[in-house]
């Protein structure tokens, strides 16, 4: 691409704060149009106005309010927790990426989603299972998630 | 998550947002530098990630678990003695704390992995 074109891919960045936007922003803003979206309805929202061609995704949402969460509180206090709400609160917010993920996969849209976290083998083929072409970079590389972003091997 | 793994990602992972994305060569541009010192000294709720660490490090022996952390540590009380050169933008100090950031990454990931 000519220095000066425009990006002619587009991400959309999803977290609970503003990291991985910041991250994308200086360092992916050559390859990717960049968008960023907060919570399961917000990223929806995003792609309603416009599709995204790649998918950066934080996994754990701490910083998120529990009314902001997609996940059933009390179902999953009940099925994993012996009714502890907490713990189910905490445990949603520890997966909220991967939940995110199925309902924009749910919607549609299906690029690479790329969570920068150092999965466990079987934990990764599981998710890609579920939600397809899924990736993930242990580590803030620029590089690796460029590759992972455009559908290579990070 | 268990506190090993909680240290990898809350301290390891981002400490080296900035770090392990530096130019190989040549001056560090002050947006890269800006993004180093929030990581270094900013890493969450605007405290340095040295005393990130020191909590979770803490919650660790609370447990009485044997943190081996020793190492780690160094590195990050080498990082807050150069806080005012990396600031200033100073090239030599913004490597060198990059490289200690490298290694925290690299030390934490590594314990977090041999206890999984």
């Amino acid at each position: 691409m000519p220095p000066d074109a425009p990006p002619t891919r587009s991400l959309l960045v999803i977290e609970d704060g503003h990291e991985y936007e910041e991250f994308a922003r200086l360092f992916l803003a050559d390859g990717f149009a960049i968008r960023a979206a907060h919570s399961a309805a917000e990223a929806l929202a995003r792609l309603t106005e416009a599709p995204a061609d790649a998918f950066l995704v934080d996994l754990r949402f701490e910083r998120s309010p529990v009314e902001h969460l997609i996940g059933d509180v009390d179902a999953t206090a009940r099925r994993r927790f012996a009714g502890d709400v907490h713990r189910a609160v905490r445990y949603l917010k520890e997966q909220q990426g991967t939940l995110v993920l199925g309902r924009v996969r749910q919607a549609g849209f299906d690029g690479p989603a790329v969570f920068v976290h150092d999965f466990a083998a079987r934990r990764l083929a599981n998710l890609r299972k579920l939600y397809g072409d899924v990736h993930a970079v242990p580590a803030f590389d620029a590089e690796a998630i460029r590759r992972a972003l455009t559908g290579g091997a990070p | 998550m268990s506190p090993w793994q909680r240290l990898a990602h809350d301290v390891g992972k981002y400490v080296a947002r900035a770090a392990r994305n530096l130019p190989a060569s040549g001056p560090v541009p002050a947006v890269l530098v800006g993004m180093l010192v929030d990581d270094l000294f900013a890493l969450r709720d605007g405290q340095p990630a040295s005393a990130v660490f020191a909590e979770l490090r803490a919650e660790l022996e609370e447990r009485g678990e044997e943190p081996r952390l020793d190492a780690v540590e160094a590195h990050l009380v080498a990082i807050d003695a150069l806080e005012e050169a990396v600031r200033r933008g100073e090239d030599g100090a913004v490597r060198a704390a990059a490289e200690h950031a490298c290694a925290v990454e690299a030390e934490l990931r590594a314990l977090a992995e041999a206890r999984a």
